[in-house]
């Protein structure tokens, strides 16, 4: 499995499973991010700390899995962005899009 | 006088298992024949830059392609080269559809060219078989519709200092070349 995901309350917390997160998986992923939002107000936290390299076509689903839960008054927050891919996001100014947080405790406790 | 200091030519497959290979390879040799350095930044814009191609390679190509990486002592050049379809692009403001080589050639020009589903970039037409992408406007977007899925070739220009495509009509070639000074 790519990704996995636990239940926390009314929070759904991915992690992704992967070293490297790439057009191979984003597809993939962005179906997983849609099926998982299917009920009112999703809220999601996606912990990243396994992914030590992200291309633009994976970074292209995660802001598509973003409108979408957007659009159905959701949240959706980062943790444990590791700096290589923390500079992908700041290159593409998506720092500024998603809320972003140091461990999945504060991106948790952000959505409560 | 331009020494170059070493030339590494990697092959890439029609599906990768693993960036990472080809991105520890290409960071090792430019490491070793160029000034590239330890420095963070420029390291981790080297990174994205190779992932980025390779990416591209795999989206495109459908063909076998090249990554060729030449180093001197105060610049790299990465080449991304594959016999795939040509790349194709159209003007934002005038919907003008540009293929290569473009004909007819009227001498250099700057347009605001879209790129993939709904991103653009500003490119200038150098040559009837030459463009450089150009350096994007500050980045920020208006609201969430604004933001791009696709936007792999603005993430290379954004990393290094100049990027080019060309075609090489003899060759059948598209050559994405990609260099960092330092």
């Amino acid at each position: 499995m790519n990704f996995t995901k636990e239940i926390s309350g009314d929070i759904t917390i991915i992690t992704l499973a992967l070293v490297e997160a790439s057009l191979n998986e984003s597809e993939e992923f962005k179906n997983f991010i849609y099926d998982n939002c299917g009920n009112e107000a999703p809220k999601m936290v996606i912990d990243m700390s396994n992914v030590l390299y992200m291309d633009s076509s994976f970074i292209g689903a995660l802001v598509a899995g973003l409108k979408k839960v957007l659009s159905k008054n959701g949240e959706i927050v980062l943790a444990n962005i590791s700096n290589d891919v923390m500079a992908l996001f700041e290159l593409t100014r998506l720092d500024k899009v998603f809320k972003i947080y140091h461990n999945t405790d504060e991106a948790i406790n952000s959505l409560k | 006088m331009v020494v170059k200091t070493g030339n590494l030519t990697l092959e890439i497959p029609l599906q990768i298992t693993s960036y990472r290979f080809f991105i520890d390879q290409c960071l090792d040799f430019a490491n070793k024949n160029s000034g590239l350095g330890k420095d963070f930044k420029r390291t981790a814009k080297f990174k994205l830059a190779i992932m980025e191609l390779l990416t591209n390679a795999m989206k495109h190509g459908k063909v076998v392609s090249y990554l060729d990486i030449q180093c001197y002592q105060n610049e790299v050049v990465i080449k991304k080269i594959d016999n795939g379809e040509r790349f194709t692009f159209k003007d934002v403001d005038t919907d003008k559809h540009y293929d290569f080589p473009i004909d007819p050639f009227t001498g250099p020009s700057k347009i605001n060219a879209i790129l993939g589903n709904n991103y653009t970039l500003l490119i200038n037409i150098k040559g009837e078989n030459e463009i450089e992408f150009l350096e994007p406007p500050a980045l920020d977007y208006l609201s969430l519709d604004h933001v791009p899925e696709n936007f792999g070739l603005m993430i290379i220009k954004q990393c290094c200092d100049t990027f080019h495509y060309r075609y090489n009509e003899v060759l059948a070639q598209n050559i994405f070349e990609v260099i960092f000074r330092f």
